[in-house]
């Protein structure tokens, strides 16, 4: 086994495990006209929290901006192929102790084989 | 805090305005299907959707030459409301994304004349200008342009409550 099939095998096994880092979160994938529509998904991710940012296309107005970090994988993640950065969203408590809200994906922050980065707001 | 007395005059002006916009939320148009219109909150949870409208303002600033003397005078105030039209397509549309801009800005204006002396609100204001629309930058998640539109209203230079003709 290689070192990169050792990467991708942990991006599933390890990186986004819920014994570790990660939690169950919800995928909400969008449909597009004409296309079969797509079910949401219960997933693992790495959900980094709570860190405020000025928007500043709104006028300044200050939001909170997640982190979500996810298996590059169909099935127990979400695959660079099937990422709509046209409204797909994930839903997970804003605050430990919360409920779950939908987030939109608002930018692809780092892709490899293994795993993707999203900002979601 | 929920206040139940009668709102200053600038308050009531945005809350016609924001009643307005959200004429779009229930299918006004059949080429913009707004799903929501938000006014933000100091620390907000909305999430960025396609063709969501965000309404903001600027601080009123005083119009000096529109001020009448009087006992009370009355102070004449411009205040800048930014209606802010978000555009995130699929990545999957083939649809220029300037084509869902032009449509979405049309038909804010559109929505906000589609009155009786629309410019005045409900006799709230003396006058509304629309001012040159700016592109929101693109920064890869999401685009858009904001509709400024200025209004011009006066009140009681003792009370802000009171409306000045």
């Amino acid at each position: 086994m290689t070192l990169n099939d050792t990467l991708l095998a942990d991006a599933k096994a390890v990186f986004t495990s819920t014994g570790d880092f990660a939690e169950a979160v919800t995928y909400h994938p969008r449909s597009f006209a004409g296309e079969v529509d797509r079910a949401d998904r219960s997933i693992n991710a790495v959900v980094v929290r709570e860190q405020m940012a000025v928007v500043s296309q709104d006028g300044d107005t200050v939001i909170p901006v997640y982190q979500v970090h996810v298996a590059n994988d169909a099935t127990e993640g979400i695959s660079s192929a099937e990422l709509d950065l046209g409204g797909d969203a994930i839903s997970f408590p804003p605050r430990d102790g919360k409920a779950a809200e939908q987030k939109t994906i608002t930018q692809l922050l780092i892709q490899d084989p293994g795993l993707l980065v999203f900002e979601c707001r | 805090m929920s206040v139940t007395a009668v709102r200053p005059v600038v308050e009531r002006i945005a809350q016609e305005l924001f009643a307005r916009l959200r004429l779009l939320t229930a299918q006004y148009s059949v080429y913009s299907p707004v799903p929501e219109v938000i006014r933000p909150k100091r620390l907000d949870n909305w999430s960025p959707k396609n063709m969501q409208i965000v309404l903001t303002q600027e601080a009123p600033e005083i119009n000096p030459e529109l001020s009448c003397p009087g006992n009370p005078p009355s102070v004449a105030r411009d205040v800048l409301f930014n209606i802010r039209c978000h555009i995130m397509p699929s990545e999957r549309d083939p649809t220029p994304v300037d084509e869902y801009v032009n449509t979405l800005a049309a038909d804010v204006v559109r929505v906000v004349c589609d009155a009786a002396d629309w410019h005045t609100f409900g006799s709230l204001a003396i006058n509304a200008e629309w001012q040159t629309q700016e592109n929101i930058d693109a920064d890869g998640s999401f685009d858009g342009i904001n509709v400024p539109l200025l209004v011009t209203y006066r009140t009681d230079e003792t009370n802000p409550f009171t409306v000045r003709g």
